[in-house]
């Protein structure tokens, strides 16, 4: 069957290397990542966009775009935000550009 | 549905409604009839079936295809895939089986028996969709059986959420639709929480994540997502935060027409031939 479909999050991550670099290197985002993960017949799954499943990829942006928001409610989210080069964070606002203003 | 929601809006008019308020009209021998679509004459009668049929158009294109500039399209928030909008295959049964054996006890498996059940017919009064619950698989050994398309069952997640659930284009392995023991005691509407994971299970993403929702409401990843009207405060899929949503969670007007623009109108409204 040729393997898994990539998801949204990993094609634009595939996209962005120097993205996909903070996200392994991050301490913010490991926490996030212990806060975030239940354990699922034998499997880290993590929650994302409040009330899904997703994975790393997925969980990663779901963080920037809340991080994004100069008054976000959940500090590691931003924290990791942060983290990122001007340039990156152009990257993903992009992506985001939905409710940001 | 997530846990840490916090708190209502307007109720829009039916397509019908627009459509008769928005179209040109033009009186022949004496007759009312409406223009659409440039040169298409409708009296009453079929005006209120272009809506209907108008509603259950199943791609973007037909959906989107302008009636004149007063009829804006109505959608909830979709999810797209290499530029489609992302639904089940026309015709797929949507299984499921509730796993018994993972709720604390009888009445839990049977409060979730019978929340899922109203929310999916919710759903199947709404737009052509079915569901099906797979009663002899509910006592499954395994977490995983075959023969149904997803499966409910409780999780223990100390309330991170009080029900998750999956996306049409997700991994196989993870449809499932899960019900925190904070389930039990929530003030939201019980059966609203599950129509709003189906509405996930369905393929919509959260209203409040939308341009014009309050910004105390949490934002979200929102790649790949359409979004092409007003925002609705009223929809199942928003949460209760920033003083809009609703803890009923039912389905408002503006989730009826968007739905049927994607799966079309309810099964049962509709005459089958072979």
């Amino acid at each position: 069957m040729g393997g898994e479909a990539k998801t949204s999050a990993t094609k634009f991550l595939d996209e962005h290397p120097d993205l996909r670099r903070v996200m392994s290197e991050s301490a913010s985002f490991a926490e996030l990542k212990a806060r975030e993960s239940f354990p699922v017949d034998g499997e880290v799954r993590y929650v994302v966009r409040g009330d899904t499943f997703g994975g790393e990829d997925e969980l990663f942006l779901d963080a920037l775009a809340r991080g994004a928001d100069p008054v976000a409610r959940d500090e590691l989210s931003r924290a990791l935000f942060l983290e990122l080069s001007k340039q990156l964070r152009e990257v993903v606002e992009a992506r985001f550009k939905g409710r940001q203003t | 549905m997530s846990a840490n929601e916090e708190a209502a809006g307007t109720v829009p008019e039916p397509l019908y409604e627009r459509l008769r308020r928005g179209l040109k009209q033009v009186e022949i021998d004496g007759q009312p009839f409406y223009i659409a679509e440039g040169d298409l004459l409708l009296d009453e009668s079929r005006l209120a079936k272009y809506a209907l049929e108008r509603a259950a158009a199943t791609g973007p294109a037909a959906a989107a295809a302008p009636v004149n500039e007063t009829t804006p399209r109505e959608e909830l928030l979709g999810m797209l895939e290499n530029g489609k909008i992302v639904r089940w295959k026309p015709g797929l049964v949507l299984s499921y089986c509730v796993l018994k054996r993972t709720f604390g006890d009888q009445a839990k498996y049977q409060l979730a028996r019978n929340s899922m059940q109203q929310a999916a017919w919710a759903w199947e009064s709404t737009c052509g969709v079915k569901f099906e619950h797979k009663t002899a698989l509910d006592e499954s050994p395994t977490n995983t059986p075959e023969d149904v398309l997803f499966t409910v069952r409780e999780l223990d997640t100390n309330g991170r959420f009080i029900a998750a659930a999956f996306f049409p284009n997700d991994p196989a392995n993870r449809r499932q639709v899960f019900i925190d023991p904070s389930f039990y005691t929530t003030g939201f509407d019980k059966v609203g929480v599950l129509r709003h994971e189906l509405g996930h299970v369905l393929g919509f993403r959260h209203e409040h994540i939308r341009s014009g929702a309050p910004p105390a409401c949490d934002d979200e990843d929102t790649g790949d997502t359409v979004e092409l009207t007003q925002y609705d405060p009223r929809s199942v899929m928003h949460y209760f935060c920033g003083g809009v949503g609703t803890r009923e969670l039912s389905i408002s007007e503006l989730d009826r027409a968007a739905s049927r623009g994607v799966y079309g109108p309810p099964l049962n409204e509709l005459s089958f031939f072979e």
